[in-house]
């Protein structure tokens, strides 16, 4: 295994990575605005919750770093969702972490008030901005960063234990806020939906009443009506036993991997 | 007769007319109600909730065709200001008022919901529809058409106009709805964790407290026992107003009461809002068909009344108000998160799971708005509406043109006019308009003034004249609000509903896809004691060895009238910490409510007590037993 780790260490230091580009607001400030919102924004939510004592618990890979005893790199915040970077390189990882901590830190303020004046000027540009997915990548460097600094023996893992307990619980919260938003996005879709279509069938059902009133007729087009729903209900039971046989299929599936 | 017997008849005849003068003079109705002078309020929510409406408003709109005589004879001899004699229960002139009852009620309850959707924020507003049924098991009641009151809620209101059922009486100045005359009737109640003192109940129009009193509290009683045995709680609140009919009970002398708008409004107890004859402005009435951008019941009470509800909306905690109906919300659809949530717990994944139960909820709230602006835009502003308001006009016209007539002939006015109006429902229920008109007029006048007896033929017959172009112009409308028009609202609003069932599916599916497991395990059978209270009792929420243990709710019912209700922190089977307790006792009508810190089941710390009849105080206990007063600073608050 260490001499697979080695190779890949090597595979992912000949990789064309943007080396010693240490995280600044120069360095931020050359790329396009909507790049500038995204990265700035994906920083503010790995770094987002978490207490300045996080730095502490990264100080050992720092030090290691400085005294050359540990492969240093800067990383690009982008770097940090590759997989290659979470599973070869750890200390890597590690030290690119602390770099952004410390400036989310240093200068939280800041980049809040960039965020708001990109988005105010390029308001086309940042409504396109798609916040899930940005939660998505930072959720993946959050477990990312976790995970590494509890497999790393550098760290003193009794110290470490409750404030990487917070982190997680701070990242589990972040994967709620994004689900939620999904679930409260389609839910809206349905229900605006749904008001549509019963406005629709109201308003039909008042221009039936609105003609010349004949009982007969209206009772025929009561009938009609509760036809219609009853078929509507009927076709919704239909695809609701669609998903559950889909749902039966999937339970089977993985059961028979089990075996 | 002797001579000088004469003029002492005529004298006693003349005084005998003044005194009914008098009692006609009040019925031509009040310009201003009760709730008049309620200063305008801007409501504020600070609620952590937004799945919550802030009124649910109910109504009769529709009666089943089996539900039709009972309904009619219990409205005929449960009249409010009045005994109705049995020879006049059985005529059919009552069955007419008493469907005019239910199709006025459709209406007027719509200048209600408009003004509060007006005030109030965007879909907060919603209508409760009923149709009023029978059966032998429960004889005459109510239920709800559309889903509007499975939504929590801040505050639900209980409308409907009323009519006195017997034409002939109306000269003793019974509560009446025609033209220009309006008698609304009103229940404002919320869940009993709002104001546990009085089950709930904040408001209710005179006549109707005994019946909404008893109905609040056998749903209270319901709740509990439901909760106590961990069943589904299967009371469905019927209207206050049908239940009244039904109950045959109105004495309320033992009740908590007060009046409307009093300097005692701290006390805890059931504001009484008077039965009212509102005298709607004639001049928005003239051309009411075509020009109804002033709603004239709105001017007169609606405005003011609406104030009020606002006011009672900024003055109540909302959490506090909607945690139960909620919770019962959730157990719909979740009821391992109902449990969850009576633990009030702060772990992430109950948290994230409410998050997208109460915006399912939210989401219904949502629809039934939608519903209820789609129930307001048929019953108001389209055919329903001017039918309606074509007949009002009508009615009101007549009312007018009478108390010309009635001025002319020196008579007193809104005495003749409320006898027509009686005429006119006898008339459109027997077809006989001229006829049974006359008749009524006629002994109306016999006994109410001794110039009829020698009123010449000419004024006889334009009296006969007018009602006839009044009932040719009125009798259609009424027949077709009643038959096609009830017909019209029972369809559409079956469409509301299979719309809804169909909308629910969707969004449950949808919920049931994304929920992830609660991290944490909560219990709904732990045991719950309090050292005051004979009886098992049951905990929902954290507990050690089976014990109620951490937060939750418990509750103990003993069988026999007495009860305890505990939200809040608990150990070793106890009430201990903070939380607040309503304590129900045998034979006392309402409940105490203790909220602060308990030690070992009892209150013990600093605790606010509300009791029926009384203000809320602050007090230290020992426990259970009170050894001082204390500042409301001291008080650590319950947070739902």
């Amino acid at each position: 295994m260490p001499a697979m780790r080695r190779f890949l260490l090597t595979l992912l230091l000949l990789l064309p990575l943007p080396v010693a580009a240490a995280l600044s607001f120069e360095t931020i400030d050359e790329k396009p605005p909507g790049e500038q919102y995204r990265q700035l924004s994906l920083l503010m939510l790995i770094t987002g919750g978490t207490d300045p004592a996080m730095l502490e618990i990264l100080e050992p890979v720092i030090e290691l770093q400085a005294s050359g005893e540990a492969p240093a790199m800067d990383l690009e915040i982008d770097d940090l969702v590759t997989p290659l970077t979470r599973i070869v390189a750890p200390e890597i990882l590690l030290g690119g972490a602390a770099g952004l901590f410390r400036f989310a830190h240093d200068n939280g303020e800041a980049i809040q008030q960039r965020l708001t004046t990109i988005a105010r000027e390029n308001p086309i540009l940042i409504s396109m901005v798609d916040v899930n997915a940005m939660a998505a990548d930072a959720i993946v460097i959050r477990n990312a960063i976790a995970d590494t600094i509890e497999y790393t023996p550098s760290i003193d893992a009794g110290q470490a234990a409750e404030r990487l307990d917070a982190f997680r619980r701070q990242t589990v919260y972040l994967r709620n806020m994004m689900e939620f938003n999904a679930f409260q996005e389609e839910l809206n879709d349905i229900t605006n939906r749904a008001i549509v279509d019963l406005g629709g069938r109201l308003d039909a059902y008042q221009r039936m009443f609105d003609e010349d009133v004949d009982e007969d007729l209206i009772r025929r087009r009561i009938e009609s009506a509760q036809i219609m729903n009853a078929q509507a209900e009927e076709r919704f039971e239909g695809e609701a036993m669609l998903r559950n046989a889909e749902l039966m299929m999937m339970l089977i599936l993985m059961e028979s991997q089990v075996h | 007769m002797q001579r000088w017997q004469l003029p002492l008849i005529l004298t006693l005849f003349a005084l005998l007319a003044m005194v009914l003068a008098g009692c006609a003079g009040t019925a031509r109705g009040t310009r201003s109600s009760a709730f008049d002078g309620a200063q305008p309020v801007e409501v504020t929510d600070f609620s952590l909730s937004r799945a919550h409406a802030l009124v649910v408003i109910r109504y009769p709109a529709i009666i089943h065709a089996d539900a039709e005589e009972p309904y009619f004879h219990a409205f005929s001899i449960n009249a409010i200001g009045g005994e109705v004699p049995p020879e006049n229960r059985t005529k059919k002139v009552t069955t007419r008022i008493a469907q005019s009852v239910i199709a006025k009620s459709n209406y007027y309850v719509m200048s209600l919901y408009r003004e509060l959707q007006r005030e109030l924020p965007e879909n907060t507003v919603l209508l409760s529809p009923h149709i009023v049924l029978w059966d032998r098991e429960q004889g005459l009641y109510s239920r709800p058409i559309l889903a509007s009151e499975q939504i929590p809620s801040v505050l639900t209101i209980d409308f409907n106009v009323y009519s006195y059922p017997d034409p002939t009486e109306l000269m003793d100045s019974p509560p009446v709805t025609f033209g220009d005359l309006v008698t609304p009737l009103l229940v404002v109640r919320g869940n009993r964790w709002m104001q546990p003192a009085t089950n709930g109940l904040v408001l209710s129009s005179d006549p109707l407290l005994r019946a909404s009193w008893d109905l609040s509290a056998n749903s209270a009683r319901h709740d509990l026992e439901a909760r106590a045995d961990f069943d589904e709680n299967g009371f469905y609140r019927e209207l206050d107003f049908i239940h009244f009919l039904a109950s045959r009970n109105s004495a309320a002398r033992d009740l908590p009461s007060k009046g409307l708008n009093e300097s005692r409004r701290e006390l805890m107890a059931v504001e009484v809002y008077p039965v009212e004859k509102i005298l709607l402005d004639g001049a928005l009435l003239q051309n009411l068909a075509d020009d109804y951008a002033s709603d004239p019941f709105v001017e007169a009470f609606v405005r003011d009344a609406g104030h009020n509800v606002k006011r009672l909306l900024n003055q109540i905690d909302h959490d506090r108000a909607t945690f139960f109906t909620r919770q019962q919300a959730l157990a719909r659809f979740d009821p391992e998160l109902a449990v969850a949530f009576l633990a009030r717990s702060n772990l992430e994944s109950v948290r994230a799971r409410l998050q997208l139960a109460e915006a399912l909820i939210e989401a219904e709230r949502k629809f039934l708005a939608a519903q209820s602006a789609g129930l307001f835009e048929g019953a108001y502003l389209g055919d329903y509406g001017n039918r309606m308001r074509e007949m009002i006009q009508g009615e009101y016209r007549l009312l007018e043109d009478r108390r010309d007539l009635a001025f002319k002939q020196n008579m007193t006015t809104a005495f003749a006019a409320l006898a027509l109006a009686g005429a006119v429902y006898a008339a459109s229920a027997s077809g006989a308009v001229t006829g049974i008109a006359m008749q009524t007029f006629s002994g109306a006048l016999m006994l109410g003034s001794l110039w009829a007896m020698s009123s010449t033929m000419n004024m006889r017959a334009e009296s006969a004249e007018m009602s006839e172009n009044f009932l040719a112009l009125i009798a259609p409308a009424l027949e077709r609000q009643i038959s096609v028009q009830m017909e019209w609202l029972e369809s559409k609003e079956r469409i509301s509903a299979l719309g809804f069932a169909e909308f629910r599916n969707k969004t449950l599916t949808l919920y049931q896809a994304r929920i992830r497991s609660l991290q944490a395990d909560f219990s709904d059978d732990c045991e719950f004691r309090s050292p005051d209270l004979r009886g098992p009792g049951r905990w929902y929420g954290n507990c050690r060895d089976g014990r109620a243990d951490g937060r939750g709710y418990g509750v103990i019912v003993d069988g026999s009238g007495n009860s305890l209700e505990y939200l809040g922190e608990a150990k070793d089977g106890l009430a201990s910490g903070i939380g607040g307790a309503i304590r129900q006792r045998r034979g006392v009508a309402g409940a105490t409510y203790y909220e602060g810190r308990f030690a070992n089941g009892l209150p013990d710390g600093v605790v606010q007590v509300e009791e029926p009849g009384r203000r809320p105080a602050v007090r230290e206990f020992r426990g259970g037993d009170v050894v001082g007063s204390v500042g409301e600073n001291r008080l650590q608050r319950l947070t739902f």
